[in-house]
Order: C-alpha cells, then sequence, then structure tokens
C-alpha cells in the first residue's frame, strides 16, 4: 500500500478533499478528517490487506507516512 | 393465514436537545451534526415518563389511525432492554395500563436496534402456531436514563421514542424470510454497566462489515435483486454509517431514507418511525429492513405488499 492508494481511499471517503490536496506528514485530523473518516480508512485497509489494526495502533498511525512506513515495515 | 403490518403508531416526546447548542462542549462543528451523526435533534423524555408510558401513548396515537375493538387483541410483545423494573415484564404493565383481555399472552423481549425485525419473525410466529389474529408489537427503548450527558459517543446520537404495529391477518405489508445472526463475543462493544457505553469504531465496523453482506442473503433469499426492492429501511444508527452501507451496496440514495434528523437514533423504534410512513405510499411494494446494533445483533427482512 502506497501513499497515493491511501490518499485516494481518503478523498473517496471524505468527498470534499482532493487526494493532490492530502499532505502526506501532517495528521488525519489537522487536515479536517474526522473519526468516523479514519474509522472508515482504517476498515478499508484492514479488508484489503486482511489484516487486524487494534484500536491502540490505530492511535500511532496517524497520518499518511505513519501508515505507510508501517505497512512497509511488515 | 398470513400474517402482516397492519397499522403503525408512535410516540415522540416534545422535548428534545439541540445538538446545535453543544458544539462548544464537544469541540464540533455544523458540518459534524449534519453530515457525520446527522441528528440536529435529540428527543427526550420527561424523567418520570417510563418505557410503558411511551407505549401507551403510542397505542393512543395508534387509535387515532385505526379503528378496530381493543377487546379484540391476543398478544402483546414489547421489545425493551430498558423496562420499567427487572420484573415484572413491562409487558404486562402496558396489559394493564390499556386494560386488554385476560386472555391476552403478554410477554417482553430484550433485543436493543435489531429488535423490530426480530420482533415481527417472533410474534407473526407465536400468533400462527396459536391460531391468533390481532397483536400488537412496541418497541419501547430510552436511553435518556443510562447515557453519560457528556459523553460524545452517545448522547449525541440517542433519542426516546415508542412504537406499536398492529400486527394482523388484514395486512398492509405482508411479511417474507428472514436472516438473523449475533456476535455475541462483541458484547462489551456497546453495554450499559453504570452508564451506557459504546466503541464507535468496532460499531462501525461491524455494521459496514456486516449489513451488506445480510442484505445480499435477503436478495437471495428470495430471488431478487436491489432494482426489484423500491425502499431500504436501515437501523438509522448515523447518517455516516447509513451512507457507508449505501455505498458498499451501491444503493441509490434515495431509496435508502435517513429520517431520524429530529429525534435521533432510537433504538428498535428507528424503523418503525420511517416505515409508519410508506404504509399508504402506493408505489412503495418491496421493502427491505434491517436492523444492527446492540449485542452484536442484527437481523433483515423484505416485507411486501
Amino acid at each position: 500500500m502506497n501513499a497515493l492508494d491511501i490518499k485516494n481511499k481518503l478523498a473517496e471517503i471524505n468527498g470534499s478533499i482532493e487526494a493532490n490536496d492530502i499532505d502526506d506528514e501532517k495528521s488525519f485530523t489537522d487536515q479536517g478528517f474526522g473519526s468516523l473518516d479514519t474509522f472508515d480508512l482504517f476498515l478499508q485497509i484492514e479488508e484489503e490487506l486482511n489484516v487486524k489494526i487494534n484500536d491502540d495502533l490505530m492511535t500511532k498511525l496517524t497520518s499518511v507516512n505513519k501508515l505507510v512506513e508501517h505497512f512497509s515495515s511488515l | 393465514m398470513k400474517l402482516g403490518i397492519e397499522e403503525i403508531g408512535y410516540y415522540l416526546p416534545s422535548n428534545s436537545i439541540n445538538n446545535f447548542d453543544r458544539k462548544a462542549e464537544f469541540e464540533i462543528d455544523d458540518v459534524f451534526i449534519r453530515e457525520k451523526i446527522g441528528f440536529q435533534k435529540v428527543a427526550r423524555k420527561n424523567e418520570l415518563e417510563k418505557s410503558s408510558d411511551l407505549c401507551v401513548r403510542a397505542f393512543e396515537n395508534l387509535q387515532t389511525k385505526k379503528d378496530f375493538n381493543k377487546n379484540e387483541i391476543e398478544c402483546l410483545i414489547v421489545i425493551t432492554q430498558n423496562p420499567d423494573f427487572n420484573l415484572p415484564h413491562t409487558s404486562a404493565i402496558v396489559h394493564g395500563l390499556l386494560d386488554l383481555p385476560e386472555t391476552c399472552a403478554s410477554f417482553d423481549v430484550s433485543l436493543g436496534c435489531s429488535g423490530y425485525v426480530y420482533g415481527l419473525s417472533i410474534i407473526t410466529a407465536f400468533m400462527e402456531m396459536n391460531g391468533l389474529k390481532k397483536g400488537l408489537l412496541f418497541t419501547s427503548d430510552q436511553y435518556s436514563p443510562i447515557i453519560n450527558d457528556s459523553d460524545k459517543n452517545t448522547s449525541l446520537l440517542f433519542g426516546d421514542a415508542a412504537t406499536v404495529s398492529l400486527i394482523s391477518d388484514t395486512p398492509v405489508f405482508k411479511l417474507n424470510k428472514f436472516s438473523f445472526g449475533t456476535i455475541g463475543k462483541d458484547y462489551k462493544e456497546l453495554i450499559n454497566e453504570e452508564k451506557l457505553y459504546m466503541n464507535g469504531r468496532s460499531i462501525f465496523n461491524f455494521a459496514a462489515r456486516y449489513v451488506p453482506t445480510d442484505i445480499k442473503k435477503i436478495y437471495e433469499l428470495h430471488q431478487i435483486n436491489s432494482s426489484d426492492v423500491d425502499l431500504y429501511i436501515f437501523h438509522q444508527g448515523s447518517k455516516y454509517m447509513l451512507e457507508t452501507i449505501v455505498k458498499r451496496l451501491n444503493l441509490p440514495i434515495d431509496k435508502v431514507p435517513f429520517a431520524a434528523v429530529e429525534y435521533g437514533n432510537t433504538i428498535s423504534s428507528s424503523i418503525p418511525m420511517i416505515l409508519k410512513d410508506y404504509l399508504r405510499a402506493n408505489q412503495v411494494k418491496k421493502v427491505i429492513l434491517s436492523g444492527f446494533g446492540v449485542g452484536l445483533s442484527w437481523a433483515s427482512t423484505l416485507i411486501t405488499k
């Protein structure tokens, strides 16, 4: 899963933020994504990669880059 | 004998809490209220009103819509997890308040958001088994006494209401096949110990994963596809949750009403609160109902005119 995949998912989920406008470093919250948006994002990632992301881990994976780094290290 | 839903009465308390007045308290904005949770107000009963009182009000509304002799009522079920007392069962209290015949069977069913759909199956099976022709299915589950008012996850969502469906052998909507399910290992994700607790992420994941699959099962059970269905009435958990299910099933949004804007998530009452408005809609002949939530539990069915 690369950064573009994640940004495309986020843009589709939110509907009002373009993928190109999403900053890889900034937190999802600081860019206007709410908790429900991130629930949806993490659910899609869980389903696509067939993994379980627990609540503790989710609170640490707060940006596009952090997500990419985490999954590239697996 | 083909039993089904003949009429639906309801009661919404006149008091409510306006979620726009709580923006500063919960650090939320208009978009969150309008587009995410979708509930602009949540209905609140009077503190002294009990589950049975709301049932009686719903029954009074039913009587304004349908002229029938209450001495013909042969069974009464109340769906609630917030009964008047641990014992006796609330349905017995409602039976007494309505002065129904002594031969009328009365019992409660402890289910939440899946309760109405479960209840339709239970009451019709009970009536058919015993040759009964008229029954009352109440939903009356008020969360306001168990909500922690400072809990953003629940206090902006849940509203108080009650409904009653007249089940008879002269129905407007006939019932068909049902699908049910339970994930008991996740029961703690929505629970009332000292106060109501909800893990929002778990409930969202549950609804997004399981409800679309169950709707597809209903298609298969009835040999239909999505274009055959005129209306989908899903439990009104939140606007965002409903829209997520709609996206996953690729449904036209105009077939899936989100109608609880002014009163909130009313648990087992959420489906009949909407269905009551479609009993006389001639163009609406096939409706899929799906309730899901506490348990975790779900139930879906197809009803037809």
